[in-house]
């Protein structure tokens, strides 16, 4: 019945574990880190507990010996090595591949011994394993006398003596004496004070560790259980409890004879019937299981087929109700523009709840780097400090799977080629730390992902003889460097065999576009020699849905993300024009701009006034200048037809609720245009 | 009708453990980051077992219990605490506390279970 549950358990415990091998790292560079190793051994502690909970048995023993380890930097035992980090971060991916493959994952037990005698102390428990405990025979049968006196707040805790009773009940034969003192019990009960104590016999298969467990709640001092025998008279708690509940001159020894007959000849007639072996908790257990419905546990897997589904009905419901909006203003009916009101802003959170549903940071990503990165840069020789930037950024759950292993790629590259050793780091004046870094960021309708090194660069001329000698070009064809570099990513154009010809890059450059290609993203190389490398994914989002500001030029509409827009005002033509320079004033600053109508080679329009659009994009400020500006709009972003796949300017496009389309301008385009240029 | 128990705890591993163990056996569970986030649940709605942590931001265990005490409809409703250990030692502090007791934390799926049932049984 746990099944269910595993998968769920799988995905949490794939992400802890990611976490881990981060919080490894962080400790590795800040050894003494108290909050880390608590976390550290926080989370070991829980995985521990779930694996065995959902039959990864053997996850266990190896996260048991992880909490050990970190159980002793805690009290300061041994302290926090490299070694120490290379052996947790070894067992971390024990418990991966356990966690992926299946739960039986041989368990390397020669590893495990090792850790334990290394980091010595930790008990060597890992031998020992679950340990069943089967209840006694019937045989075994014993006669025990329980005195319970619960503390007089006892509801206060929340709990009520008549379960214990109840329970002790079903455990065996019983004979049970109240102890009212006064008040019936019934009275006591609704009066939330307890005054009660009870005198109960039992004869039963359960140990007294057993019956302790019925008593789970209680304290100490409130229950005593004493196994009759023939010296129990005596007994210093029985006594007191006797004496307490008894005015008669009765001994104890007659009492508990009274008492106790009734219950051992019952007993010897009945054993038969005394079903022991079932624990009453675990039928009861079992019931409670045949009522559960499963599957409503707190996560659920949907096919992204009808997440797609969903939110193209979104974007219709987006569109419907801008046009009902449009055609209702006519109308100038209040109620009815008021119901609109509320559906749009109903709309308007259903549209961020279901791509919500999509969309996951980059961040849980690029955050599992950390360790390639590590290990790849120890494996080569070479020192590269891993920088992460935008790891808030969102993008769509698949589309973040299907980048995992040309980012791979990518950074294996930068640290293999591009990032030079610490000794010709050092020679050519550069820090013997390399430099890797990895930025998310959104740009209109995209996501990019730039992945930049300060190596030694890709080596054009070599590139250049390449494509001479395998024919690409002729020797007196001038190219540029740009399309020499977008040669690398043809397929063929360099296999593993020549990596030191062209400095490493390019190998599987071509695998990597083919992969970003078939969703929708492109690839944009560029390189410095001694500079370094950088490498520029734009990644689409299939189908998104923006607020964005809706421009005029020359009677067609064009979508910017309303994100970039920093100010907006009125400047007249002359004033713009007149320097014949392409940058405008603006907070004492010059601010390149663009004219859209130039641009597409509109004609001049005959306002003497022109909108101009201040645009921020990574805190570079550059300005668009259009006709008007409509308003903002919440659009639905769909990608361009084939038609339109050579044009730069565009990203994609947006039904109006007049059914009119407005374009989405590629800002990002834009802006290398008039900054970079 | 199905029992309801709260579940506050801020380490969202534990807790969807925990939620999804008690779902399992067939309770109604809500649960909560914190103490204060727990709040709302306490509106006069039935509540058959509130199983919370210590060491939460925002608002404390402690406290939660403090409010659930003072609120005549919960006075009386248990209270399981989770920790990192159990003794007898922690039990008798449960008496001062107000609280019913204290679930080991991780936990044994048996155990816990049949804490769980002896409380609501």
């Amino acid at each position: 019945m746990m099944n269910e549950f595993v998968n769920s358990f799988i995905d949490e415990a794939r992400e802890l574990l990611y976490q881990l091998e981060s919080d490894l790292l962080l400790l590795e560079k800040t050894p003494g880190d108290r909050k880390i190793t608590d976390n550290i051994f926080r989370v070991m502690h829980n995985l521990k507990g779930a694996a065995r909970m959902y039959g990864f048995e053997n996850m266990q023993y190896v996260a048991h010996e992880f909490e050990s380890i970190f159980d002793q930097i805690r009290a300061g035992k041994i302290s926090v090595s490299k070694e120490l980090i290379d052996d947790t971060l070894k067992a971390r991916d024990i418990l991966m591949s356990m966690l992926d493959k299946n739960p039986s994952t041989a368990l390397n037990q020669d590893f495990l011994k090792q850790l334990s005698d290394k980091y010595a102390e930790s008990q060597n428990i890992t031998a020992a394993g679950p340990v069943e405990v089967i209840s006694g025979k019937p045989s075994d049968q014993r006669l025990f006398c329980i005195l319970f006196t619960p503390d007089k707040q006892v509801f206060e805790r929340g709990l009520n003596p008549d379960k214990v009773i109840d329970e002790i009940q079903a455990s065996g034969k019983t004979k049970i004496i109240a102890h009212e003192n006064e008040t019936p019990w019934e009275a006591q009960k609704s009066m939330k004070f307890c005054q009660t104590a009870w005198e109960i016999y039992l004869f039963t298969s359960l140990t007294i560790n057993e019956m302790g467990e019925v008593f789970l709640f209680y304290d100490d001092d409130e229950y005593c259980i004493n196994e009759i025998k023939e010296d129990s008279a005596n007994d210093p708690s029985m006594l007191v409890f006797f004496q307490q509940h008894y005015n008669s001159e009765a001994s104890l020894t007659d009492h508990l004879l009274e008492c106790t007959r009734d219950l051992k000849e019952d007993a010897d007639i009945s054993a038969g019937a005394n079903t022991p072996g079932v624990n009453p908790n675990e039928e009861s257990g079992g019931k409670s299981f045949n009522h559960s419905k499963p599957g409503k546990d707190g996560t659920i897997n949907v096919s992204s087929q009808k997440l797609d589904e969903l939110l193209n009905l979104v974007s219709e419901l987006v569109i419907s109700t801008a046009a009902l909006d449009a055609h209702a203003i006519r109308l100038k009916d209040l109620q009815l523009n008021n119901l609109i009101e509320n559906v749009e802003k109903l709309t308007k959170r259903f549209r961020i709840n279901a791509l919500d549903l999509r969309l996951i940071p980059v961040g849980t990503l690029l955050n599992r780097f950390n360790r390639q990165v590590r290990d790849l840069s120890e494996d080569l020789g070479k020192k590269v400090l891993l920088v992460l930037e935008g790891q808030e950024t969102e993008i769509d759950k698949s589309v973040l799977r299907s980048i995992e292993s040309p980012l791979m790629h990518i950074i294996r590259n930068s640290i293999d080629h591009g990032i030079e050793s610490p000794q010709e780091r050092l020679q050519k004046g550069k820090t013997d730390k390399g430099i890797l870094k990895i930025a998310a960021f959104y740009s209109g309708a995209n996501v990019i992902i730039q992945i930049h090194d300060d190596g030694r660069g890709i080596n054009l001329e070599k590139i250049r003889e390449r494509a001479i000698l395998k024919g690409y070009i002729t020797p007196d064809q001038s190219v540029t460097d740009q399309e020499l570099l977008n040669l690398i990513m043809e397929p063929g154009f360099t296999t593993s065999e020549n990596v030191s010809i062209v400095s490493g890059r390019g190998v599987g450059m071509d695998v990597v576009r083919k992969e970003l290609n078939a969703i929708g993203g492109s690839l944009i190389i560029e390189t410095e020699k001694d500079l370094g490398t950088s490498i520029t994914m734009k990644l689409p989002t299939t189908l998104s849905i923006i607020d964005t500001l809706m421009l005029k030029v020359n009677d067609s509409h064009v979508l910017i993300p309303l994100l970039e827009v920093e100010y907006c005002y009125m400047e007249s033509r002359n004033n713009l024009y007149l320097k014949n320079s392409n940058y405008l004033q603006y907070k004492n600053n010059m601010v390149p701009f663009i004219s859209l109508r130039q641009k597409f080679n509109f004609p001049l329009h005959n306002n003497p006034e022109e909108m101009v659009i201040i645009l921020n994009k990574f805190n570079t400020r550059y300005a668009i200048v259009v006709d008007d500006i409509i308003g903002e709009q919440q659009a639905v972003i769909k990608p361009l037809g084939e038609l339109f796949i050579n044009q730069p300017y565009f990203s994609g496009g947006s039904i109006l609720v007049d059914g009119n389309l407005a374009l989405v301008l590629d800002t990002n385009y834009l802006f290398n245009q008039s900054v970079l240029n | 009708m199905k029992k309801r128990i709260i579940v506050v705890e801020d380490f969202n591993t534990s807790r969807q453990i925990i939620k999804k163990t008690l779902e399992g056996m067939g309770y109604l569970v809500d649960e909560a980051a914190d103490g204060r986030e727990a709040l709302r649940f306490f509106n006069g709605s039935r509540i058959d077992l509130v199983i919370t942590d210590y060491n939460m931001p925002f608002m404390d265990g402690a406290s939660l219990v403090e409010f659930i005490r003072s609120k005549d409809e919960y006075r009386y409703i248990p209270i399981l605490v989770l920790s990192t250990e159990t003794n007898t030692e922690k039990q008798k502090r449960a008496k001062e506390a107000k609280i019913t007791g204290w679930v080991k934390k991780p936990f044994e799926i048996t155990e816990f279970k049949s804490q769980i049932q002896r409380i609501l049984s």
